[in-house]
């Protein structure tokens, strides 16, 4: 019994205690241990002594007299990223903050996963504690920028000092500019680089089933992957049934095809949205023609394991998912080509549904804004964009980034087979209004136009999803 | 032959309810059982494997464990998550005792109006307190000597009022007599006394289902976490099991090794503890 006593007085003096001693516990962000880690590709991108020609570039023009403006400020960028990606970053971010000539010194800050930097921002807009540079989704931007937490870019992008210049701007590939801005023209989400939805393609089960090269209309497509059911029909057993595309319905993927058939989510004066044009109809009459005569399936979960087992010959995924796949087909011990290809529409467009991990730069004052800026520029500038790559193994989003990245593109084929397609994209609408509540519903849509029966069912389908996605424009106004 | 035969089928009525009542037991910790099964086999899988239909592996990749320790950075996380649950556990124990003992044995106005409102917040869902603790603690920490944000205060203090435990403790406290009271009280005894040397040592039940749940929850907590720190000098073990986690998918053999060493403290606790742990919710009528 009096030990009972004797416990529970300890834990009372020891809350005391710990509460007296709180203050040297105060956080020192930036020198975390993260970059100790042992990281492979890590101490190359710390130790290379490559950008010193870019300060020097920049330094150039200014005038001795004039104080450099940006001298002490110190940028907060919250990202998320961790492990080697993470201390990848950091190394970047280290760099930065040696060799640029402003005297601008940037904190970065993993805050977890996308959705933990929302959750962060949005109770940084009640608190005031924002970071003056976030990673985010398009859509979560275009968010903060409708209440005024997230700055146009324009102004900076278009600085004749510390801007693009036109080359840099027309070396962006062309559908990033839209996709970083709002319909009224602010450039709130600049790209840092992308992943892309991508058909992930068997290269050498296709040519054995006779199929030299990748589809290049959607009629060539099913021509295949009904050929491929058909083979794994014949196998019999635990292949009866499989071997075609793996389609799981939801937004990601419908969309995708949308963009194949030469579709999109607005009417033609990009003030509403509008799924009932004739490529919505055709995107889904062409899905359920696939799925009617046995050429395209569902998975129960991720179809990584189906398509290294040559149950799939072609699966939908984030080119972000390689690593997945890479295991799936080594688990099996197949060593089939297999790489990315885009979804090719009936008229022999191809297109993918290509997602950015952006930043947007949080409002504060000119000079923190356009501070913060040129860390942006400076991150994604195509030698720093190329290094980050190698860390992370996305895509860049310029083409002269392209040209730097031969050795990696040798060294990993199916990386490479993603380079063109994420120069085409398109991307989804983030930034037109309620399009994140629209997505959603979008993914109940997709379920239902699976199961459509005729085409009139799909009419009124996509008619009813049309009005949904407006109504849903309506509430926010 | 008759008689073996009519032995073989003379169960006794109580032999039949015992055999059908441990097969539902047995069945039911089967049932519960293989999460926990799947758990420890996925995590000796290798990726593809796991990534696959397999419940067992073919090999077991024991290395698992080492990489999901250095690449969630748990031996940083580890000492983070026992400081905190450690500060916590110590804050909610002390603030429910007395506070469970004010509202069983003292008299004051409004002292069951107040406890009523108090017990009425437990319907309020967590989720929608976030934000309202964040503001306090940011609010706090600008007044403070002390920041609050990334540092303890702001991931312990939150938790240590528990109306759970204190609502657990008032219905322990209530039950002891008062003739000890009075006893203790003709020997001089105020009511500090008595709290510390008759009610706490009858409380041992309660005390430890407190700790045990308290531990569970704190050492488990993510959102919190993550929205009140900005760099891992303060984050738990659990953030680390994000770092398996990626827009693409999981690499769930890492994740499951990274989740059954954050569990194990759990299982370390509740081993020692569980006679008292089920005695007390025996006792206390709790049901999960």
């Amino acid at each position: 019994m009096k030990k009972i006593s004797v416990l529970l007085s300890i834990i009372m003096l020891l809350s005391l205690v710990l509460a007296a001693c709180g203050p040297s516990e105060t956080p020192a962000p930036v020198e975390e241990p993260v970059v100790e880690e042992p990281v492979v590709e890590e101490p190359e991108l710390v130790v290379e002594p490559e950008p010193v020609e870019e300060p020097e570039e920049v330094e150039e023009p200014e005038p001795v007299e004039e104080a450099p403006p940006f001298e002490g400020v110190t940028v907060d960028f919250w990202h998320v990223y961790s492990d080697a990606p993470g201390a990848a970053l950091q190394a970047l971010v280290d760099e930065f903050n040696d060799v640029n000539p402003y005297g601008i010194t940037v904190n970065a800050l993993d805050q977890g996963r996308y959705g933990d930097v929302e959750d962060k921002v949005n109770a940084g807009i009640q608190s005031g504690d924002l970071p003056d540079v976030v990673m985010a989704y398009t859509n979560a931007l275009a968010d903060w920028y409708s209440v005024g937490f997230i700055a146009d870019l324009n102004p900076y992008i278009g600085d004749p000092d510390y801007g693009l210049t036109a080359d840099q701007l027309a070396d962006l590939y062309p559908h990033l500019k839209e996709a970083g801005s709002t319909p009224d023209g602010a450039w709130i989400a600049y790209p840092m680089t992308q992943s892309a939805n991508v058909l992930v393609y068997n290269f050498t089960w296709a040519e054995e089933l006779g199929f030299a090269t990748p589809p290049t209309t959607s009629a060539e497509l099913k021509d295949l992957v009904c050929t491929a059911a058909a083979e794994n029909d014949a196998r019999g057993g635990d292949f009866a049934g499989t071997g075609g595309i793996v389609y799981f319905p939801n937004a990601t993927n419908w969309l995708h095809w949308l963009y194949a058939f030469g579709g999109n989510e607005l009417n033609e004066a990009h003030d509403a949205y509008d799924f009932t044009s004739q490529e919505a109809i055709d995107t889904t009459m062409f899905i359920l023609d696939l799925k009617n005569e046995g050429c395209a399936w569902q998975t129960e979960s991720y179809p990584n394991p189906e398509q290294g087992q040559r149950k799939a010959l072609i699966t939908m995924s984030s080119t972000a998912g390689a690593p997945y796949y890479a295991a799936a087909f080594e688990e099996e011990n197949n060593d089939d080509v297999w790489g990315w290809i885009a979804a090719p529409g009936p008229d022999g467009k191809l297109a993918v549904n290509a997602f950015q991990q952006m930043l947007g730069v949080v409002p504060s004052t000119p000079q923190r804004e356009m501070a913060s800026w040129l860390f942006v520029k400076w991150l994604t500038s195509p030698e720093i964009q190329a290094r980050w790559i190698v860390a992370s193994g996305y895509y860049g989003t310029q083409y002269s980034t392209e040209a730097l990245m031969a050795d990696y593109a040798t060294e990993n084929p199916v990386w490479a087979s993603g380079v063109e397609l994420a120069a085409i994209g398109p991307s989804e609408p983030q930034t037109f209004p309620a399009w994140s509540s629209v997505r959603r519903t979008l993914n109940d849509f997709a379920a239902e136009l699976y199961n459509a029966t005729s085409q009139a069912e799909v009419e009124e389908t996509l008619a009813r999803l049309t009005q949904a996605a407006n109504d849903l424009v309506e509430e926010l106004q | 032959m008759d008689k073996m035969r009519k032995k073989t089928y003379s169960f006794s009525v109580s032999t039949r309810k015992k055999i059908l009542t441990y097969t539902i037991l047995f069945i039911g910790a089967f049932i519960s059982l293989i999460p926990f099964v799947w758990m420890i086999s996925t995590s000796l899988m290798s990726l593809g494997e796991a990534l696959g239909t397999a419940f067992f592996p073919s090999s077991l990749n024991f290395q698992n464990y080492a990489e999901a320790w250095r690449r969630a950075q748990f031996s940083e996380y580890f000492i983070n998550s026992i400081l905190i649950t450690l500060i916590t556990l110590s804050g909610e124990v002390t603030f429910s005792v007395f506070a469970a003992y004010a509202f069983a044995r003292m008299e004051f106005p409004g002292r069951d109006l107040i406890f009523s409102i108090m017990l009425s917040t437990i319907m309020i869902p967590a989720m929608v307190l976030i934000i309202p603790n964040f503001l306090t603690v940011t609010w706090l920490g600008r007044i403070g000597p002390i920041p609050w944000i990334n540092n303890w205060p702001a991931l312990t203090i939150p938790y240590m009022g528990s109306i759970f435990s204190i609502f657990l403790l008032k219905q322990f406290f209530a039950q002891v007599p008062n003739e000890l009271f009075d006893a203790a009280q003709i020997d001089g005894a105020g009511h500090l006394r008595f709290l510390f040397q008759v009610v706490l040592p009858l409380s041992k039940a309660p005390l430890m289902v407190i700790l045990v749940l308290s531990f569970i929850g704190t050492w488990n907590s993510l959102a919190w976490p993550m929205l009140v720190t900005n760099t891992p000098d303060w984050r738990p073990i659990s953030v680390g099991l994000m770092n398996f986690v990626d827009e693409a998918g999981q690499l769930i053999n890492l994740t499951m090794a990274g989740a059954f060493i954050t569990i194990i403290p759990i299982l370390i606790i509740y081993f020692f503890t569980q006679r008292q742990f089920t005695d007390s919710i025996a006792r206390s009528g709790l049901k999960g």
